[in-house]
């Protein structure tokens, strides 16, 4: 736990108080020495906050203001939300969210339930097909299948164009389960051994006294997974032949890597109202994107740090 | 306790799995020989169509017909009904634009599918993924029934082996006379045509677009303001024109992006479009004197502050530098005029676009025009019975409806009402029809490009005067209708190379000597075989 010790008395401002350091025996430097670290840290928060900031105006800045600018802007004159009103209209993007929404809600509870029952049983010894399933695990990190492979085997199961061909194929991730195992196997055997003696199962073994064990780190596995399915693109690329089925992400990719205004030069271009600028829309649909992942992040943040040190220390 | 699983145990099935990996990767595939992949066929016969006049037609050296208005009678493409009854036709391509939204939600699209007679299922792929996804979908075997084939030196997937075992010969249904049956395909320019054939067959429907290329555009509004000649003679004069257009205090240079400024040089010079062809033997341009004087050209230029600071530094900005006025020249493909105006003129007051020729290199060196692709891409049909490959042919002849056609109209600006509405008898887009229309029919076939901005109709004679003056002085390729294994397979990986180097020694990072050696270490390890292949393929076709 952390404690609070103190250092050197200060004056200032003709009162004696004790400063206090949150680490015991450190002190908290000279002003400048303050200072400077302030301004590192001020430097550090503007170079997340700026770009973000960037972002968010420009996605609602005016065309004048975005083309006069040549790129991004730092602040919108003239706030509008063009952008959004032109990538929500044609039900796309929408129905994209949706897509998206759908596969990382189905996707993570699918990976979770599946990589907790794995790892679960490679953390007990001698449990069925102990050694070959370990083997297999990790030979999946050491080969990754490759495209072609991949498309064959989704081809083969008749997934093409169908939403699971979006989440069986990274259903499980083997480094997720290895780490899960390892914090499994951390748990005393004493009291895995207890709840034997009062007849559990191993099922009741898993639901009430591993997992009420392993929140911090299923919660962060769980985030783990959900960002990995929320983020995927490549694989909606390559087996979701209908864009009515598109997720975010890869409509997302439509607009940021094609010019989401200009046709390139290649297409005799029809003349028409003038669409909000391409960097508007690219950045409007970025805020879009992001927003689902801000607002679960809250709620699992507390998991992360003790989550992820389990898997820094546990190999 | 007993260690589930040694550590010498795994690496030694690690080995072993790897070990056989690598075995099932072995192969003894060969490409077909450079005389089979390239033998001639009979071309479909030429059938321009004349059913709208206009004074700027069409000619036969490759300017597109132009028209300031849409025609007041609209003429029925298919006056007996729908063409192409029959079962759901999929077809996969890739899209520059946005995707448009589903076929439930589109007005445009469901139209289109009443006017052709079949459901269309476009599987839309964003470009910079398309070869990825079409080498993908040819290894899976499940193939759609039509595809967009990019040229093979962006696409080593498209070699004349897989065109010979997965797709139809369209020989029969189109050669000579046969394209008469589907008139608005007859009416594509034969240059189009020249790249679809293979192996000695018609394995392909063209995506045609102007040989003319694009021009320097130009703004003739902040040139005039300066009191500057827009249209310099030789490349003195364009070096003065530049150094006089640019004034870094107010954000404003003469040139953007560093490929097509090279490129713009080497036309000054008449150098050759990619490959030159003299008596039948192929000199690269990376070869050629013109190319290091080139270099040397670029170097000054950006020595002399005239190029845009972040020029060598960004992707795709140009065309906003330019629409905003950061720049005041720049090289662009043809289409790009008219969205100029579509996306710059409402924020940039007064926005004139002129266009300039490549300015000769000096009295004795004249000037030349690099000749554009005559497709953009292909699309090749996957083998079926002869009755559905009619109907896929019956489908895209609809998709190549000319201009003046109720079939243009639909794919061009959608459903009137919902998609556009009319100015005159001129077709505006709504922002409904903006979003639908972006389906890319014209990554499917499409009709020869035609000269029309119904919202700046003034501007279309200065589109058809540049492509008049510009086929005069075209520079063809004389490789892009041939195929070469060898350049299919390394263009890309040299391509990426030398843009770096050419970047490079035009901002004087990277020395001519090492542009040199580069040339040498290309020539050893694929120019020469590519030559010899192109070579061999020139004799066996023209």
């Amino acid at each position: 736990m952390t404690t609070l010790s103190p250092t050197r008395p200060r004056r200032s401002g003709g009162r004696t108080h004790r400063a206090y350091s949150a680490i015991p025996g450190e002190s908290p430097g000279s002003p400048p020495w303050r200072a400077l670290k302030s301004l590192l840290l001020l430097v550090c928060v503007l170079l997340v906050v700026v770009p973000f900031v960037a972002i968010v105006s420009t996605s609602v800045a005016g065309s004048a203001q975005v083309t006069e600018a040549g790129g991004f802007v730092l602040w919108p004159d003239h706030p509008t939300l063009d952008s959004y009103t032109a990538l929500l209209s044609g039900g796309l993007v929408s129905r994209a969210m949706m897509v998206s929404v759908g596969i990382t809600v189905v996707g993570t509870a699918l990976s979770l339930v599946s990589s907790i029952m794995l790892a679960y049983g490679l953390s007990r010894p001698g449990s069925f097909g102990h050694k070959p399933i370990l083997m297999l695990l990790l030979m999946s990190m050491l080969f990754v299948p490759g495209v072609i492979p991949t498309y064959l085997t989704v081809k083969q199961l008749g997934m093409i164009n169908s939403y699971w061909s979006l989440i069986l194929p990274t259903m499980i991730n083997a480094f997720n389960v290895i780490v899960l195992r390892s914090f499994f196997m951390s748990i005393p055997k004493e009291l895995l051994d207890a709840a034997r003696i009062d007849g559990a199962s191993e099922w009741s073994i898993l639901s009430r006294v591993v997992l009420p064990l392993s929140k911090a780190s299923v919660g962060v596995i769980g985030l783990f997974y959900a960002v990995t399915y929320w983020n995927a693109f490549f694989n909606a690329l390559l087996f979701m032949n209908d864009a009515a089925k598109w997720p975010m992400q890869l409509v997302l990719r439509t607009y940021v890597v094609n010019n989401a205004s200009l046709s390139g030069g290649q297409i005799d271009a029809a003349a028409g109202a003038p669409v909000p600028p391409a960097q508007s829309l690219q950045a409007a649909i970025l805020v879009l994107s992001i927003v689902p992942i801000v607002l679960v992040y809250p709620f699992v943040q507390r998991h992360m740090n003790k989550g992820v040190m389990i898997g820094a220390v546990k190999g | 306790m007993k260690t589930p699983l040694t550590r010498r145990g795994f690496l030694a099935a690690a080995a072993g799995t790897g070990a056989g990996l690598a075995l099932t990767g072995c192969g003894d595939f060969e490409p077909r020989p450079a005389r089979l992949a390239n033998a001639k066929a009979e071309l479909p016969a030429y059938v321009p169509y004349r059913g709208v006049p206009t004074d700027m037609p069409a000619t036969a050296d490759g300017v597109s017909a132009g028209h300031r208005h849409f025609p007041r009678e609209v003429v029925a493409a298919f006056p007996d009904g729908p063409p192409a009854e029959g079962p759901g036709i999929k077809i996969m391509n890739l899209i520059f634009n946005p995707v448009p939204p589903p076929v439930d939600g589109n007005a445009m699209w469901q139209a289109l599918n009443e006017y052709v007679g079949c459901d269309l299922g476009f599987e839309i792929t964003p470009v910079g993924d398309y070869p990825q996804k079409f080498a993908v979908t040819l290894a899976g075997g499940d193939l759609p029934d039509a595809m967009l084939m990019l040229p093979p030196d962006q696409n080593s997937a498209a070699t004349p082996d897989m065109l010979d075992a997965l797709f139809e010969d369209l020989t029969p249904h189109l050669s000579g006379d046969n394209v008469r049956d589907y008139p608005f395909l007859a009416n594509i320019p034969t240059d189009s045509w020249l790249p679809c054939v293979r192996n000695g067959g018609i394995y392909a429907l063209p995506m045609p677009r102007p040989v003319s290329s694009g021009p320097t555009f130009t703004r003739l509004d902040l040139l005039r303001k300066k009191g500057l000649d827009p249209d310099p003679k030789t490349w003195r004069e364009f070096f003065r024109l530049c150094k006089d257009a640019t004034d870094p205090g107010a954000h404003q240079y003469a040139l953007g992006d560093p490929t097509t400024t090279w490129n713009l040089l080497m036309q000054m010079m008449g150098a050759p479009n990619w490959w030159r062809e003299e008596n039948g033997r192929f000199t690269h341009y990376y070869e050629t004197e013109e190319c290091r004087q080139a270099l040397d050209a670029g170097l000054q230029l950006t020595r002399a502050g005239v190029v845009h600071p972040d020029a060598f530094s960004v992707v795709g900005k140009f065309k906003d530098w330019f629409g905003n006025g950061q720049i005041v020249m720049h090289p662009d493909g043809p289409a790009a005029w008219n969205d100029f105006y579509t996306v710059y003129e409402p924020v940039a007051e007064g926005l004139d676009i002129g266009y300039q020729m490549p300015p000769d290199w000096d009295a004795a060196t004249p000037a030349g025009q690099w000749q554009g692709r005559a497709n953009f891409a292909t699309l090749i049909v996957k083998k079926a019975p002869e009755a559905r490959i009619k109907q896929i042919l019956r489908a895209m002849n609809a998709l190549a409806a000319p201009f003046g056609t109720d079939g243009y109209l639909l794919r061009k600006y959608g459903v009137r009402g919902p998609d556009h509405t009319l100015e005159g008898t001129d077709p505006i887009l709504t922002p409904q029809g903006t979003a639908e229309v972006t389906l890319p029919t014209t990554f499917a076939t499409d009709s020869p490009f035609t000269l029309y901005y119904p919202q700046k109709p003034e501007i279309v004679p200065g589109q058809y005067a540049f492509q008049k003056e510009a086929v005069k002085k075209l520079i063809p390729n004389p490789a892009e209708a041939l195929y070469s294994a060898t350049d299919a397979e390394m263009s890309k990986l040299f391509g990426l190379r030398f843009e770096s180097l050419r970047k490079g020694v035009m901002q004087g990072r990277n020395s001519r000597g090492e542009w040199d050696d580069a040339v040498r270490e290309w020539r050893r390890e694929a120019g020469d075989k590519m030559r010899a292949e192109y070579e061999l393929a020139w004799e066996t076709r023209y």
